[in-house]
């Protein structure tokens, strides 16, 4: 079952990095480099101070829990979860990292390197149900999550803000 | 912990933290490689490997989504 939600996250997230790599393309074609990096850093410098919990500000996200019944979906059903988590547009977005991710894709990302954040963002959504399923099966991992978002958010946020950066230096 | 297979499974590899790690680690020794590359296949890798590692942080950021 978690090779279709997983194949899932990864069409839904393929799908959304094709429009925004597409819708990008004409940013990326006519606005000089430098005044894109100063946009994408306009964006990723509260996105960072978010994430490290010294700004507060709402971001775009489906608010609504996951129905329980998710849990008993055959293979379509999972399929189907998969694609829906891996546009984002599924459940809360606690992070504004995926946000910071679409637009690196539509200001700095080149086109085929979408492809490949979108792959990367696939493989990190997994990775919960992976970790959780390998720790136990009474939920306990999401408990150790939420004590160790304090230390983990921030990181996660230097770490894909840097990585985004370095790749737009880069290109 | 024991693995349904009986063998022992380190389970601080599954701790959110290390995978957090892991990650950054991975971004640090990219962004070195792709400005120390000096053939451009091993840049446009090491270029993969930095967009590879951003997406997967933003993705595992909202594991606590449900």
């Amino acid at each position: 079952m978690i090779r279709y939600f997983g194949t899932g996250l990864l069409l839904g997230a393929v799908l959304v990095a094709f429009v925004a790599a597409v819708l990008g393309a004409l940013p990326q074609a006519l606005v000089p480099a430098p005044i894109r990096w100063v946009l994408f850093g306009v964006v990723a410098l509260p996105v960072l101070l978010r994430e490290c919990g010294l700004a507060r500000f709402p971001v775009p996200q489906n608010a609504r829990l996951v129905p329980e019944g998710v849990a008993q979906l055959r293979e379509w059903g999972a399929l189907q979860f998969g694609f829906e988590m891996g546009t984002g547009m599924r459940t809360y977005s606690p992070s504004a990292l995926p946000h910071l991710a679409l637009v690196a894709i539509v200001l700095v990302v080149p086109f085929p390197a979408a492809f490949v954040l979108a792959a990367g963002f696939a493989a990190g959504r997994l990775a919960m149900p992976l970790l959780s399923n390998a720790w136990s099966t009474d939920g306990a991992w999401t408990q150790l999550w939420s004590r160790s978002e304090r230390v983990v958010r921030p990181l996660l946020a230097l770490t894909c803000t840097g990585a985004l950066l370095a790749a737009m230096l880069a290109v | 912990m024991k693995s349904s297979s009986g063998r022992l499974r380190p389970r601080w590899l599954l701790h959110p933290l290390v995978v957090t790690l892991l990650l950054l680690v991975t971004g640090a020794l990219a962004s070195v490689a792709v400005t120390t590359a000096l053939r451009d296949p091993a840049a446009a890798g090491a270029l993969l490997l930095l967009v590879t590692v951003a997406g997967a942080a933003a993705g595992f950021a909202n594991s606590g989504s449900t």
